[in-house]
């Protein structure tokens, strides 16, 4: 509590610079990630290639991924562009397939009622397929987010600033508060932003909220 | 691309592979501290995760472990058992042995849970009794899903294997750490790679052993998440 | 008027699932297709809104080839009914009925307004609208694919097994709506089922497939059942089973009507 109150400035700080390193790499992976999973879903081709791709990324154990993306990629080691690029490369990982369940779990009638009543196939995926995929995405978003914010504290070994900071400044320096600080602020942290997930998810498919209220009522098969 | 010649050839220097440091010491701490630590992990989580899935109670247990250990960074957990142990070998231990549990349960629950009701329904009214059932039934059903907890577990102590080289002296992380404090560059390059080659290899084992194994068209994919630093 | 011309479909993988079949729906009647599962009757269906294409042969709407048509356009001017109604899980009732006008660029008012006109015409409460289609009876979700089929005012309604989710009470119910629908509305409608009861309560005329997609045999509820064409009409429409050999006997005063085992099916009403 003591370090707490003296440190508090620092713990403000820590937790913008690793928001800062943790939306943009969320935002990005979705973004990239949502389009392949479509693919990986609707085209068949592209199923295995992408979901094996993506295993393998997802395989790659990320602190050697910090030292060697600056290398590729000719950055700075320390450079926030570094954090995001592997924290991206990960999100996608997870986002891929999660995508790709998400379309997978529109039901197959829906998509062909869209289409015998007159969706062209650009409004049967903009009205009808990504707001079906909606829940199972936002499960996956949910995960992504998550892994994100305790991820990104690996980069801080490498001497990126979040709040992996205060696990290796409070070990060098013997602080164990410093270390249960970051703990606790980075779980909470990573609490909050999935309860907006949530909350997000509810706010999009109000029908899904309808069909736990009316348990009864026939489901969809 | 200099550094990436430098690294090169510091991995294929004999100098570089002998020694109390070499990479062949530090490739064998790193491969017997992953084989322990995950051996340990399932001998404990495995049991649980079977007794959950077929009794279906305890299956919130497997949600909360899962998130649990998804939300906690790895590299705090280290830290604070570092400040809390000493910088040997136990503290790591620990950690990871913490860390990878919720992937072998969850692989161990979703595994036998997923094997058909009336199955064993069918398996109880023949007479069976309830371990006959499990070692009969569902762990051989459960075997992909169990499988593919394993590869999760395995992979994520690979890699956090690493991280534990920041708080004791031990395996490839080594490279990383000592590369990253004297500036050796081509320690550092060069022993990221041989760390990203020995998961890709591992994985690539488990994906052949999978393949070999559980060749049943009829099975599931196994896509049991994992989480790793 | 709706015409096949010698239309066959072969899928990629060898199957034959439509084999040379013709015949015309003519305007505002009813046909029905049956025939046993497999046989090609869906695949017979969305040839006409081309969800499917023939391999060969002519699929005509007055004359005109769907082929030429553009099948977007195309399918927002036919009703399409699907079994369970293929409403879209994420819409209320309301914007489910409305989701072709407002394809075909009706404000959302003007939309809305025609929704709650079809929906009374269904027989739907309006106060159902608001809802989704989760929070309907299998009868109501019915209903309301009828009513999104009928919102655009089609000429033609296409109609899948359209009551094959619900209960035998409610789809007697149902059929019975439908025909009154018809009587009033007009539209013509092409429907297939492979329950033979419901293809005689609802037909003008029947088309029964054959498996292997093969026109068995064409005619009026009674042609069929009176001149069968072969075995497979005579077995598939029942002919000659107890089922269908109606018997008249008196009992308690009454003149009771049994099937041919003397299970009493009603009452003769002279
Ligand atoms: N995309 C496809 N690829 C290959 N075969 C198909 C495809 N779609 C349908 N078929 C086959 O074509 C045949 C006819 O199918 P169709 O759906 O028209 O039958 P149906 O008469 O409507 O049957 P049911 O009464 O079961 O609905 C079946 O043998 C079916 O397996
Ligand atoms: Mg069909």
């Amino acid at each position: 509590m003591r370090w707490l109150s003296q440190n508090w400035e620092t713990l403000l700080q820590l937790t913008a610079s690793h928001l800062a390193l943790v939306l943009p790499s969320v935002v990005l992976s979705f973004l990239i990630a949502v389009p392949i999973g479509w693919a990986a879903q609707r085209r068949r081709w592209a199923r295995d290639p992408a979901l094996t791709l993506v295993g393998i990324l997802y395989a790659i154990p990320s602190l050697p991924l910090f030292v060697l993306i600056p290398v590729m990629f000719g950055l700075g080691l320390r450079s926030a562009a570094n954090a995001i690029i592997v924290l991206t490369v990960y999100g996608t990982a997870i986002m891929v397939r999660s995508a790709a369940d998400a379309f997978a779990s529109v039901p197959e009638d829906a998509r062909l009622s869209a289409a015998a009543i007159g969706h062209s196939s650009w409004q049967r995926l903009w009205m009808v397929e990504l707001p079906l995929a909606i829940p199972v995405m936002v499960a996956g978003l949910r995960v992504l987010v998550v892994s994100t914010i305790s991820m990104v504290t690996v980069a801080s070994v490498i001497g990126i600033q979040n709040l992996g900071t205060l696990f290796t400044d409070g070990f060098q320096r013997g602080i164990v508060a410093e270390v249960v600080a970051g703990l606790v602020v980075t779980v909470l942290l990573a609490l909050v932003l999935d309860g907006g997930c949530i909350l997000m998810a509810r706010l999009l498919t109000p029908w899904t909220v309808s069909q736990r209220r009316v348990r009864g009522a026939s489901a969809w098969t | 691309m200099d550094l990436i010649q430098q690294a090169f050839a510091w991995l294929i220097a004999p100098t570089s592979w002998i020694g109390d440091s070499g990479i062949a010491r530090r490739l064998s701490e790193h491969l017997v501290f992953t084989v322990v630590v995950v051996g340990v992990a399932a001998t404990i989580a495995l049991p649980v995760g079977v007794v959950i899935g077929h009794t279906r109670r305890g299956t919130t247990l497997v949600s909360a472990a899962t998130g649990a250990a998804r939300a906690m960074p790895t590299l705090g957990l280290l830290t604070l058992l570092g400040l809390g142990l000493g910088i040997g070998l136990v503290a790591p231990a620990i950690a990871l042995i913490v860390l990878a549990s919720p992937s072998l349960l969850a692989g161990a629950y979703a595994g036998v849970q997923s094997v058909d009701r009336q199955t064993v329904d069918a398996a109880r009214a023949m007479g069976m009794s309830e371990p006959a059932i499990i070692r009969t039934v569902e762990l051989p059903l459960a075997a992909p899903l169990i499988l593919g907890g394993l590869r999760s577990a395995t992979l994520q102590v690979v890699a956090t294997a690493t991280l534990a080289a920041y708080t004791s002296n031990t395996g490839l992380g080594r490279y990383i750490f000592a590369g990253l404090k004297g500036r050796e560059y081509a320690e550092l390059i060069g022993g990221s790679a041989l760390i990203v080659a020995l998961a890709l290899l591992l994985d690539g084992i488990f994906a052949l052993v999978q393949r070999v194994t559980l060749r049943d068209p009829h099975r599931l994919p196994v896509t049991t998440e994992r989480h790793h630093p | 008027m709706i015409e096949f011309s010698s239309v066959f479909k072969h899928y990629p993988d060898g199957t034959v699932a439509v084999d040379d079949v013709s015949f015309t729906v003519a305007s505002h009647s009813t046909v029905v297709l049956v025939g046993s599962s497999g046989s090609g009757k869906t695949t017979l269906l969305r040839m006409v809104n081309r969800m499917t294409d023939p391999t060969r042969g002519r699929v005509l709407i007055d004359g005109n080839d769907v082929a030429e048509m553009d099948p977007v356009q195309l399918r927002r001017s036919i009703g399409y009914v699907l079994q369970a109604g293929g409403l879209l899980p994420h819409r209320t009732v309301v914007e489910n009925i409305a989701t072709v006008p407002r394809l075909r660029g009706a404000s959302r008012s003007v939309a809305t307004k025609r929704a709650y006109e079809v929906l009374e015409i269904v027989g739907l409460d309006a106060s159902l609208g608001k809802r989704y289609p989760a929070q309907l009876s299998g009868g109501q979700q019915q209903r309301v694919g009828v009513a999104r089929a009928l919102a655009g005012d089609p000429n033609i309604l296409l109609m899948d097994e359209p009551f094959g989710a619900v209960d035998p009470i409610v789809r007697r119910s149902l059929q019975r709506e439908l025909r009154a629908l018809q009587q009033e509305l007009g539209k013509t409608i092409l429907l297939v089922t492979h329950d033979i009861d419901e293809a005689m309560t609802l037909a003008d005329e029947i088309i029964i497939i054959s498996s292997g997609g093969k026109l068995a045999q064409r005619g009026t509820p009674t042609e069929v059942l009176t001149r069968p064409a072969d075995a497979f009409v005579a077995e598939f429409v029942g002919v000659g089973q107890p089922e269908r050999r109606l018997r008249l006997r008196e009992e308690n005063g009454v003149e009771l009507v049994t099937d041919g085992l003397g299970r009493p099916i009603g009452t003769l009403d002279r």
